[in-house]
């Protein structure tokens, strides 16, 4: 008998902003392609030269804010947060820490392969672990900590 | 074994409040030294990867002091002598 394959959920840019509360231009997540509730997700930003940072970021020279990247993956782990557990809390969208590194630059035209993997759930928060590939090439890994704004 | 334990948490408290070792007291209250439960939550992660365990988060209530985590670990490391 051929194994069975496991189907893995999808969501579209219309869920993905169903669920965060994030607004143009701070919603960092275009699809999650992948997810494993209670475990991990896969998700796809693509960052074209109409982003609104380019203005600035630099007006001769496009780079895609590392902050920005991050801001992606911490969008990544609360997406991942909400889809995990069943705990009846607010959301976890505040960044507590961040442990990041930002390891080549990302320009328009680029897509972001985000790979969040849940570590840890709480009451008052989560922390993931993420990775940022394009083409295959790591440019950005963190550990983050997100809070639901509410006090110990 | 309890002393390593300590000084692990007592160098992670002191990073994460950004205080030094020194100022802080086995017994002292972790939430008026100013750690938030994202940090506590934090600590725990780096209790189970450190030591190789399994924490549920229902004993981040026992997070009140460095010498109450430390027995917490304690009692996972050592469960018939807790």
């Amino acid at each position: 008998m051929a194994p069975s394959i496991t189907q893995l959920e999808t969501l579209n840019f219309e869920q993905v902003r169903g669920l965060l509360a994030h607004r143009f231009p701070f919603l960092m997540i275009d699809r999650v392609m992948e997810l494993e509730r209670d475990k991990r997700l896969r998700a796809l930003k693509h960052v074209t030269g109409n982003e609104l940072c380019f203005v600035g970021h630099f007006p001769d020279h496009a780079i895609f804010p590392g902050v920005l990247i991050l801001e992606a993956m911490a969008q990544s782990v609360s997406l991942l947060d909400l889809l995990s557990g069943e705990r009846n809390r607010p959301p976890a969208k505040y960044l507590g820490s961040a442990n990041a590194k930002f390891l080549a630059p990302v320009v328009p035209g680029d897509s972001l392969e985000i790979e969040a993997v849940l570590i840890k759930q709480a009451i008052r928060g989560v922390i993931g672990s993420v990775h940022v590939y394009v083409q295959g090439k790591i440019v950005a890994r963190a550990e983050i900590a997100l809070g639901t704004g509410e006090s110990i | 074994m309890r002393q390593e334990i300590t000084a692990l948490l007592k160098g992670e408290v002191a990073r994460m409040i950004e205080a030094p070792e020194s100022s802080i007291d086995d017994s002292a209250d972790l939430a008026a030294l100013g750690m938030d439960s994202l940090q506590a939550l934090q600590l725990l992660v780096l209790i189970e990867r450190t030591y190789e365990l399994q924490i549920g988060e229902e004993e981040l209530q026992q997070f009140t002091s460095i010498g109450a985590v430390a027995d917490l670990v304690m009692s996972y490391l050592v469960p018939a002598k807790a």
